[in-house]
C-alpha cells in the first residue's frame, strides 16, 4: 500500500476589473494512486503583489494581466480606499 | 445479458417502495441527455454535474439563476497584516484561516498573532480567500494593539472589489468610528460572513 501526497494549483480565474488573479492549491492524498482526499487552500493575486514565488502559471497570468496601466489603476484604487477610511 | 434497452418509461405498477437502479458492480451512473452526460453518480455515491455551472434548483419549477446552487467549497487561506501606505511584513506565531463558501457566500474565521511589523500607514487584515463584492463588516477580537485612550476594536471591514481592508475602532463615548495606526505587534481572531461577485 503506497501513501502519496501531492500539491497542484488546480484552479486560476481572472477576476474584476482590477484581474485578480485567484488561485487554488489542491492537496492530494492518494492510496496506491486512489485519490482519498483532497483539500484546498486559496489566495488572491493583486496587481501590485509579489509574484517572485509563484508558479509558472501564475506568472504567466501576471505578465499577461498586471500591465503597467493596470498597477496604476489598481494603485489608485487602493488609494481611494485609504483616503475614504473606514 | 441484454447490453443496452431501449424504452420510453419504466413503470413500477407494485408499489412496494423498492423501485431503483441496482448495480451489480463496482459503477457509475450517467444520466444522459441528447446523448450527452448531463450529471454522473459516482460508485461512492456522490452525484456529479458535468459542468460547473450546472446545480440544483430549490424553490422553483424551472431553471432560475438566482434559485440555483452551483457552487460549495471550503479550504484555507493564509491571513495577513497589511500596512495601507507601506504593506511591509512581519512574523507570524498564529496565522490561520478557514472559508465555506456556498454560492456567492463566503464564511470565514481566522487567528493572527504578529510581531516585529514593518508595515506604515493602518492595519489592514487582507489574504481574503475571495474578493469581498460590496464593503462588508465582520466581527473582530483584538489584543496587544495600541488603540488609543478610551478607544475599543471589536469590527474590521473588507473593501468594495478586493481582499483586504481595515481594522477599525471606535470611540467608547461614541462619535465616528477610525482606522487603527499600524503596529510592529499585535493579535486578531475575527469571523463573519461576506458576498464574493
Amino acid at each position: 500500500m503506497a501513501i502519496t501526497k501531492e500539491t497542484i494549483e488546480d484552479s486560476h480565474e481572472i477576476k474584476n476589473e482590477y484581474k485578480h488573479i485567484y488561485v487554488r492549491t489542491a492537496t492530494i492524498i492518494k492510496e496506491d494512486g486512489v485519490e482519498i482526499s483532497r483539500t484546498y487552500h486559496r489566495h488572491v493575486i493583486a496587481p501590485d503583489d509579489d509574484t517572485s514565488s509563484a508558479s509558472d502559471e501564475v506568472k504567466k497570468l501576471v505578465a499577461l494581466y498586471h500591465t503597467d496601466e493596470m498597477k496604476k489603476s489598481w494603485s489608485d484604487f487602493k488609494k481611494a480606499l485609504a483616503d475614504a477610511g473606514p | 445479458m441484454v447490453s443496452q434497452l431501449n424504452v420510453d418509461k419504466i413503470y413500477n405498477e407494485g408499489g412496494d417502495n423498492d423501485s431503483g437502479v441496482n448495480l451489480a458492480t463496482n459503477d457509475t451512473v450517467k444520466f444522459d441527455i441528447a446523448g450527452s452526460t448531463k450529471w454522473t453518480l459516482n460508485s461512492s455515491g456522490n452525484l456529479f454535474p458535468a459542468a460547473t455551472s450546472q446545480g440544483i434548483c430549490f424553490g422553483v419549477t424551472s431553471d432560475t439563476a438566482a434559485n440555483r446552487l452551483e457552487d460549495y467549497e471550503e479550504g484555507t487561506w493564509t491571513p495577513i497584516i497589511v500596512g495601507s501606505s507601506s504593506a511591509g511584513s512581519g512574523t507570524y506565531s498564529t496565522q490561520s484561516g478557514t472559508y465555506t463558501k456556498i454560492g456567492r457566500t463566503v464564511t470565514f474565521e481566522c487567528a493572527l498573532t504578529w510581531t516585529n511589523h514593518s508595515g506604515s500607514g493602518y492595519i489592514y487584515i487582507g489574504g481574503f480567500p475571495f474578493n469581498a463584492a460590496n464593503q462588508t463588516y465582520y466581527v473582530v477580537q483584538t489584543e496587544q494593539i495600541s488603540l488609543g485612550a478610551d478607544k475599543v476594536s471589536f469590527t474590521a471591514r473588507i473593501a468594495a472589489s478586493s481582499n483586504q481592508g481595515f481594522l477599525i475602532n471606535s470611540p467608547t463615548s461614541g462619535g465616528d468610528r477610525a482606522a487603527i495606526a499600524m503596529d510592529t505587534t499585535g493579535s486578531v481572531n475575527a469571523s463573519g460572513t461576506y458576498q464574493t461577485s
